[in-house]
């Protein structure tokens, strides 16, 4: 049986006002152009457009301690104060993920300096630091989240970024592979190998954690058993 | 990285390679990307292998539970905008955009004080321009300190706080409050659950004066108020201190 690859255009730097499929990211310069040259509606719109995906990206490499909504907001005043440096409309998508990766690794420096707490609430209130690196990677919003759900993501840390990455811009944007390679400056071919390798760590390692949960409860119930009982 | 071949057929594909194909085809599965092709190869690799279908089905539920576990950040980034359209004032309503005009030739001032360091010689520059006598502000609405901005109906610092902001900004005082603050200390809270921090609270304003000045050292080594020239930013946008 032969296995037919899909169609692999070879990644286009365009500069796509709006990531979220193949179609709408071919090139409409327009609305970046017009950010670069100090349209604020133009920047905001742009902001609004890609916030997501950076958000991912910025969950895949910040320390786990570090505030999602900090570093959103660290990205967006970049964004507001760099856009108009920006050489060439069509880099836009690359240059936005560089911004954020950078604002991920500063926070890493910031953070391995000495311990930080998460976050303040409106009341002034401090809540610390999130119990899990699922938690805290999180961002700490007030939503719940399944235990199993924060399990997985704490595992799906544990990957390498070059599979992390693609992995959740899937999750929080839910975008098609073509939308991820233009934004990480790689193939769709790539993208669909990376996502399929990060899955399958993923799942063995998941497995791997329910076997060894499911034998601490077993020993924990021979342990609880009478010593004449059979076991 | 694979590449899939046009002689061999898949099942005949041994080791790391057949394995490799075998999670794109479940990848392409999971993410509705499959097409004719894809699931007759499916169903050929399942009658030899009926396993793959638990594997299909785990990696959609690992798919789903990744997708619940972002869904903080989603919203986080719904809920992050731009600081030049975060203000109370929009031009949409056919006022003028103040927070805009004040951030307008700012934000390189806005990044230069998240450098604790500079932003503390602002700040003290500033601070030591207020409490001199020899400076007078420009615009009687900027001499309010804190507080008394504040509407006094306000039964909560935070309620206060709020109050001091908008009206701030309305007045055009107040530029923005910056997202980060300072924790200077923290420690076990003393009830015994959670922490006690010790933080600064930055609130970005802006002021018109008639002078600038500085702490200095006068000749005979007494500290004295200097004439200061205005600190242009440098080619990068940050403030040259």
């Amino acid at each position: 049986m032969i296995l037919p690859s899909h169609p692999n255009p070879a990644p286009q730097a365009v500069a796509s006002d709006h990531p979220a499929s193949s179609e709408r990211s071919v090139a409409r310069p327009s609305l970046v152009e017009r950010a670069m040259s100090g349209d604020g509606d133009a920047v905001s719109t742009l902001w609004e457009n890609h916030r997501r995906w950076v958000a991912a990206v910025l969950l895949a490499h910040k320390p786990a301690s570090a505030d999602l909504d900090d570093l959103l907001q660290e990205v967006a005043v970049t964004l507001l104060r760099k856009v108009r440096t920006l050489d060439d409309p069509a880099n836009f998508q690359p240059w936005l993920r560089v911004v954020a990766l950078n604002v991920a690794r500063l926070a890493g420096r910031k953070f391995s300096a000495g311990p930080r707490l998460v976050r303040f609430d409106g009341e002034g209130e401090v809540e610390p630091s999130a119990g899990t690196q699922a938690g805290a990677a999180a961002g700490g919003a007030s939503l719940i989240v399944s235990e199993e759900a924060k399990r997985l993501m704490a595992l799906a840390m544990l990957l390498h970024p070059d599979y992390r990455e693609p992995l959740l811009l899937r999750a929080v944007h839910d975008l098609p592979y073509a939308a991820i390679g233009a934004i990480l400056g790689l193939p769709e071919t790539t993208i669909e190998t990376r996502i399929a390798r990060g899955r399958r760590m993923l799942r063995e390692a998941a497995e791997a954690a329910a076997r060894t949960r499911q034998s601490a409860v077993g020993s924990g119930v021979r342990m609880a058993a009478s010593p004449g009982s059979p076991h | 990285m694979f590449r899939p071949s046009t002689d061999a057929p898949l099942e005949s594909r041994g080791g790391d390679e057949g394995a490799m194909a075998r999670e794109i085809l479940i990848a392409r599965l999971v993410d509705a990307r499959a097409n004719d092709h894809d699931w007759i190869a499916v169903r050929v690799l399942a009658d030899a292998d009926p396993l793959i279908w638990q594997q299909i089905a785990a990696t959609q539920r690992d798919a789903a539970l990744l997708v619940e576990a972002a869904r903080p950040a989603a919203l986080a980034a719904e809920r992050v905008a731009l600081p030049m359209l975060d203000g109370p004032v929009r031009a949409e309503r056919g006022e003028r955009d103040e927070q805009g005009e004040q951030l307008n030739g700012w934000p390189d001032r806005l990044s230069a004080l998240r450098s604790s360091r500079l932003g503390w010689a602002i700040a003290a520059m500033v601070a030591l321009a207020w409490t001199s006598t020899l400076l007078t502000p420009k615009d009687p609405r900027l001499t309010a300190m804190p507080g008394n901005a504040a509407g006094l109906a306000a039964s909560t610092p935070d309620e206060a706080l709020s109050n001091y902001l908008e009206k701030g900004q309305k007045s055009g005082r107040v530029v923005t409050e910056l997202p980060q603050r300072i924790v200077l200390e923290s420690r076990p809270a003393p009830e015994g659950q959670g922490y006690e921090v010790l933080y600064v609270r930055q609130i970005l304003e802006r002021a018109v004066v008639d002078d600038l000045y500085r702490f200095g050292m006068a000749e005979d080594g007494s500290q004295a108020l200097i004439r200061a020239r205005p600190t242009p930013p440098r080619a990068e946008g940050r403030i040259g201190l």
